[in-house]
């Protein structure tokens, strides 16, 4: 979903911020380079503090210090629409990039946020590696002409149908004529496909709107409803539906990048591998905690039976192909993409760290 | 009036009637998806986007110029109006010059938004709750609204100082 609006606030925010980046000095002592990193995460969050903090300790010690980072996080630098266009003008050197939030800059990328993926973070992050990766399907459509490198990969996998007023689904059938609150992107267009009519309102609201039947539900993971208590809202939730997920990686700006001296590129990459297979876990396990905390809450998860699995992958199959579809029209490889992520994930077999 | 100040309010105008119609449109939408979400159980899934992509952004953009014609702007005047008419003109001076700086830049940062959004082609896919038009065509709102603002500062700073600060509301400010 791209605000365009807050862009232009990010712009002039950039304008100041360019003149201040260039009256400081990003090159300290000599050999040594200082790199601005900006997400939109709170410092609580696993993407920020498994993810951005992880990879500055980890890049910092590789690098035998010559790389320093100034660590901009909760959205301090603009807001997660804006992070391609201000690492292209230079006021984020590493930035937090979420082909959700940019759909329309690296629409292709929102392959990893189809239904049926893989269910574990780790899996699903390493799958995606190989194709981020130099020379990866979505490095080439999507990162590589914006001028980016993403280096670290995190994954929200298990977008689950949560739903009020004690309304119980357990079949793709009984989402049909509901209104559920989607975060836009390619779950719009999945929930669209089950039947149920897609509502767009910020989630900020999405507390009330359950609590007071505006809406009759939501497609959302775990992970991202419990900081909303969404628990004290919603009565029922899916597990395994598996209708989507939220995909995110801490991307360098090629301009950077072609300036370091190749060890600390090798040091930032590796970092990168080691943030990405670091923070899969951590997301896992925050996952496993939140949903124990809903449940906890009041939230009655019912964990999908072998059969009704089947029937919710069958009921999805089509957003796939649908997606597809537009992409090739739009002259993006979209079937190269699939394809060659699906082949991903079946290479990586299980969990790793 | 010169030729050339009603050339510059029939376009100021023109823009604020888009303006205007866009905030009608976005309380349009907002009673229309109510409606529509009770009664058909079928809300429109793109209002919400094109509200935040087009109708807030010509609220804003296009409505620049003729607030500043119209003397609508907030300003905080405590200091001002206690300061004696020759250092009221200084502050208009100084005043305007800061706001044509901050005009060209925001000119110049949207056209350079503008321009990069055609020139990678950006466009929402289809399928999601925003329509799946060029980027482009949201974002010219911004040179566009900022440049029409810039004249007309250019204008102000020419034209005003030489006149008696109290005149500064423009009758349409009370209108």
């Amino acid at each position: 979903m791209a605000h365009r609006l807050g862009r232009l606030l990010a712009l002039t925010l950039a304008l100041g911020l360019v003149t201040t980046a260039c009256a400081a000095d990003r090159e300290g002592p000599p050999g040594t380079f200082t790199l601005v990193v900006g997400d939109s995460f709170p410092t609580s969050h696993p993407f920020s503090r498994d993810g951005a903090r992880f990879f500055v300790a980890r890049a910092e010690e590789l690098s035998g210090g010559r790389l320093q980072f100034e660590y901009y996080p909760s959205e301090n630098l603009g807001a997660p629409q804006e992070f391609v266009t201000l690492a292209d003008s230079g006021v984020i050197d590493v930035a937090m990039i979420s082909p959700g939030y940019v759909s329309a800059q690296l629409p292709l990328s929102g392959v990893a946020d189809l239904p049926g993926m893989s269910t574990d973070p780790c899996r699903a992050a390493l799958a995606l590696e190989p194709l981020f990766a130099e020379g990866g399907v979505l490095s080439r459509a999507d990162f590589a002409p914006d001028g980016l490198r993403p280096l670290v990969v995190g994954v929200v996998t298990g977008y689950e149908v949560m739903t009020g007023g004690g309304r119980v689904v357990t079949d793709p059938a009984d989402v049909a004529g509901t209104q559920l609150r989607s975060s836009g992107g390619t779950i719009d267009r999945t929930v669209q496909d089950l039947g149920a009519s897609p509502v767009a309102m910020p989630v900020t609201e999405l507390y009330e709107a359950v609590a007071r039947g505006t809406v009759d539900g939501t497609v959302l993971g775990p992970m991202s409803a419990l900081p909303y208590r969404l628990d004290e809202a919603a009565t029922n939730s899916t597990l395994g539906a598996q209708l989507g997920s939220f995909t995110i990686t801490y991307s360098i700006a090629e301009r950077v990048w072609d300036r370091l001296p190749p060890d600390l590129q090798r040091a930032l990459t590796q970092a990168g591998l080691e943030t990405t297979r670091h923070l899969c876990g951590a997301v896992a396990a925050y996952d496993a905690r939140a949903r124990d905390e809903l449940t906890a809450g009041g939230l009655a998860f019912h964990e999908l039976t072998p059969t009704e699995l089947q029937r919710w992958r069958e009921a999805v199959a089509p957003v796939r192909e649908k997606w597809v579809a537009d992409m090739e029209r739009m002259g993006l490889p979209g079937r190269v993409a699939l394809d060659d992520l699906l082949a991903a994930q079946r290479a990586v077999s299980g969990p790793t760290p | 009036m010169s030729g050339f100040e009603a050339g510059l309010r029939r376009v100021e105008d023109a823009l604020a009637a888009v303006a205007a119609i866009a905030l009608l449109a976005l309380a349009g939408f907002v009673v229309l998806g109510v409606v529509l979400r009770y009664l058909v159980a079928a809300p429109l899934s793109w209002a919400y986007a094109f509200t935040t992509d087009y109708l807030l952004v010509a609220v804003l953009f296009l409505a620049l110029p003729y607030t500043v014609r119209a003397g609508a702007h907030v300003r905080i005047d405590m200091l001002y109006r206690s300061l004696p008419r020759r250092a009221q003109r200084w502050c208009d001076v100084v005043g305007g010059v800061l706001a044509v700086l901050f005009a060209a830049a925001l000119t110049w940062g949207g056209i350079a938004l503008t321009a990069g959004a055609w020139a990678d082609g950006d466009v929402p896919p289809p399928g999601g709750s925003e329509l799946s038009w060029p980027v482009w065509t949201s974002t010219i709102m911004i040179p566009l609204g900022s440049a029409v603002l810039l004249v007309r500062l250019l204008y102000v700073l020419a034209v005003h100082p030489t006149e008696p600060p109290a005149e500064h509301p423009a009758p349409e400010a009370s209108a």
